[in-house]
C-alpha cells in the first residue's frame, strides 16, 4: 500500500507523547466543524482500519486533521489475543499507516476478532492462563518490534467468564505490561460495564489495575438490557453519552493517575458536533482539576 | 475455545461451547454484535437497496448473506463487494428484478470513495493529438471510475431511493441505461449514459483504441452520439491519460 499523503510533523516519542488533554474519536461527518469551528479540542482518534483505503476523502480529512491535531491511531482488527498468528499483510497496513501519520498514540485490544479466515468485526473474549498470557505476550512483542513503538493495550468490556482462566483481568495486564514493556489504555467504560455484568466491584479492579501504565483512557456511553432472568446487563454501545457511573469512576482513576489523555468515543448514533464536544470539554474540566490536585500533591509530596 | 467461540457466532444452531463459565447465555450478544453489526455496515453502503425492499426484508436478505459470507479480512470498507451478485440469486428477491442491478450502482458509489488518487485527464489533451491517430487511442481510466450497464433505468432508480424525499412513480419499462462513476477529486459523481455509450465506455475501459471502441457503440445503437460520449471522459474525470500502448 502506498500512502498518497506525507506525514505531519514528526515528533519525540516520549512518555507522555501528548498533553495530558481530552480528545474524540474521528468521525467524516465532523470535518467541516473540526477544521473550521473552534472547539478547544486536544486529539483525534482514527480507527486505523478505516484508513487503509487506498485513497479519496478518508485520506483528504485525516490529513488536515494530521497537520493541526495530535492524533492517536487505534486498531480494531488485529486480533491479538488470537490463537493463531497475527495476520503479517495486516501488521504491515498499520506500520504503513504508522509510518504515513506517525500518531503520537497507538493502541489496540486485549480481544481476538479473526479465526480461520472469517473477520468477525466484534471484539471477542479469551480466558486468562499462563498459555493465553505467553501468546498475547508473543504478540504485543511483534506488534512492537514491527512497529518500532510502545503500543497501548486495552482492557475489553465483558459478558461471558471461561472456566479454563486462571488469572484476573488485573493480574493479567499487569503481567503483559512487565514482560512486554507496553502501555495500557483503560477503558473505564468497560470496567464498569464488565463490573455490573459480572458483579464486581469497578473500585476492586481499579487498585489492582496497574495504573502506573496507563497512557490513554478511554470513556463511552452503554446501553442497558434486561436479561430473561430479570437481571441487567450493560453493553458497550458506544451509541451515548458517558453515564453518571463511569464519569465518577473516571474522577477516581484521575485522582489516582493524575492527568492523562482522555477519549470520548461515540461511534454508533453518532450526533452533532457539539454534542460529542461537549463531553470532551466535560473530561476536559476534570482533567484540569486533578491535573491541580496532582501539582499540589506534588509539590507538597517534594516539599517546594 | 476459539474455534467453538468462532463457529457459534455465525450458527444459532451451534451448541453453546462447554468452556464458558459463568453466564454462557451472554454469548448471545457477541452473535448480536457480529450479525446486527455487518447487517448495519450493508444497509449503510447500501441505503436505496433497503428503501427499495425495506428495511424488514433487507435485514433478512443481508443476514442470510453475512452468514453464508462473513468478511475476510478486517478491513470492512471492502465488506458487500459480493452482496449485489448475492440478491441476484436470492430467490425472495426475485420479483425486483432490478434490484441487483441498483446495489451495483451503490457498490460502485461506495468503493470508489475508497479507491486510490489520481489527477484527471486535461481536457484538452484529446484535441491536441494529430487527427489520424485519433483512431488508436486509448484511454488510461481513473482508479476510481466504474462502469455499470443495466437493463433498467438503474440511475433513476438510484437516484429516486437515495434522495430525502420518498420515490416518485417510475416507469420501470424504460429502456435499460448505464451509470458512470466518477470520482475525479473528493466527490463522487454519478452520470447516467446511453447503453451505446455504456457499451462504448466499456470497450475503452477494456483497453480497445477508439476507432474500435466507436465502432461498438455503434453497434449498440446507429444513433450512437460520439462527440458527446468524448466529452463525457474528458469533462467527468473518467480518465487519467492516454496512450498508445497496446
Amino acid at each position: 500500500m502506498t500512502m498518497p499523503f506525507s506525514a505531519g510533523p514528526a515528533r519525540g516519542r516520549t512518555k507522555n507523547p501528548i498533553p495530558a488533554s481530552a480528545g474524540v474519536g474521528l468521525k467524516p461527518q465532523h470535518g467541516r466543524e473540526i477544521l473550521e469551528t473552534p472547539h478547544g479540542i486536544g486529539f483525534f482518534e482514527f480507527h486505523a482500519e478505516n484508513y487503509m483505503c487506498a485513497g479519496g476523502p478518508p485520506h483528504r480529512l485525516l490529513s488536515v486533521v494530521r497537520e493541526r491535531f495530535f492524533l492517536s491511531m487505534h486498531g480494531v482488527g488485529l486480533s491479538i489475543g488470537g490463537e493463531g498468528p497475527l495476520d503479517r499483510e495486516h501488521l504491515q497496513r498499520l506500520a504503513d499507516l504508522n509510518e504515513c501519520y506517525r500518531p503520537e498514540l497507538f493502541s489496540e485490544h486485549l480481544a481476538w476478532s479473526s479465526h480461520g479466515g472469517t473477520f468477525f468485526n466484534d471484539l471477542l473474549p479469551l480466558p486468562y492462563n499462563a498459555a493465553t498470557l505467553q501468546r498475547v505476550a508473543a504478540h504485543i512483542d511483534e506488534v512492537q518490534a514491527f512497529l518500532n513503538r510502545r503500543m497501548l493495550l486495552e482492557n475489553p468490556s465483558s459478558y461471558v467468564t471461561f472456566s479454563e482462566s486462571t488469572w484476573s483481568e488485573t493480574e493479567f495486564l499487569a503481567e503483559l505490561v512487565r514482560r512486554t514493556g507496553c502501555g495500557l489504555l483503560l477503558d473505564v467504560n468497560n470496567v464498569h460495564v464488565s463490573a455490573v455484568n459480572q458483579g464486581f466491584e469497578a473500585l476492586s479492579y481499579l487498585e489492582a489495575f496497574p495504573l502506573d501504565a496507563v497512557g490513554e483512557v478511554h470513556l463511552a456511553g452503554h446501553a442497558t438490557e434486561t436479561e430473561a432472568g430479570g437481571g441487567r446487563v450493560l453493553i458497550d454501545a458506544h451509541d451515548r453519552a458517558v453515564a453518571d457511573p463511569v464519569w465518577a469512576l473516571y474522577e477516581v482513576v484521575l485522582s489516582r493517575t493524575g492527568p492523562v489523555p482522555t477519549l470520548i468515543e461515540w461511534d454508533n448514533d453518532v450526533p452533532a458536533f457539539p454534542v460529542l464536544a461537549a463531553e470532551a470539554v466535560r473530561a476536559a474540566a476534570l482533567l484540569q482539576v486533578h491535573g491541580a490536585g496532582a501539582s499540589d500533591a506534588y509539590r507538597a509530596a517534594a516539599g517546594t | 475455545m476459539e474455534h467453538d467461540l468462532a463457529a457459534a457466532l455465525l450458527d444459532p444452531e451451534f451448541p453453546t461451547p462447554a468452556g464458558l463459565g459463568g453466564w454462557p447465555e451472554r454469548l448471545a450478544i457477541h452473535r448480536n454484535n457480529v450479525v446486527s453489526g455487518l447487517i448495519d455496515h450493508l444497509a449503510a453502503v447500501f441505503p436505496a437497496t433497503v428503501r427499495i425492499v425495506g428495511e424488514d426484508f433487507f435485514r433478512a436478505a443481508a443476514g442470510v448473506f453475512v452468514r453464508a459470507e462473513p468478511p475476510s479480512s478486517p478491513l470492512m470498507f471492502a465488506y458487500g463487494s459480493g452482496f449485489p451478485a448475492f440478491l441476484e440469486g436470492f430467490p425472495p428477491a426475485k420479483s425486483v428484478a432490478y434490484l441487483a442491478d441498483v446495489a451495483r450502482l451503490e457498490w460502485a458509489v461506495y468503493d470508489a470513495l475508497h479507491a486510490a488518487d489520481a489527477a484527471p485527464l486535461d481536457p484538452n489533451a484529446l484535441g491536441r493529438l494529430p487527427p489520424e491517430r485519433l483512431d488508436s487511442v486509448r484511454f488510461r481510466f481513473h482508479p476510481a471510475a466504474r462502469l455499470i450497464v443495466s437493463d433498467y433505468p438503474v440511475v433513476a432508480l438510484f437516484r429516486a431511493n437515495r434522495g430525502p424525499d420518498a420515490a416518485g412513480p417510475l416507469k420501470l419499462d424504460a429502456i435499460g441505461e448505464g451509470a458512470l462513476v466518477t470520482r475525479p477529486r473528493a466527490d463522487v459523481a454519478v452520470h447516467a449514459i446511453a447503453p451505446a455509450t455504456a457499451a462504448f465506455l466499456a470497450a475503452l475501459q477494456d483497453g480497445a483504441p477508439l476507432g474500435a471502441a466507436a465502432a461498438s457503440g455503434l453497434e449498440a445503437d446507429p444513433a450512437f452520439d460520439l462527440a458527446a460520449s468524448l466529452s463525457l471522459i474528458l469533462t467527468s474525470g473518467a480518465a487519467t491519460a492516454l496512450h498508445f500502448q497496446e
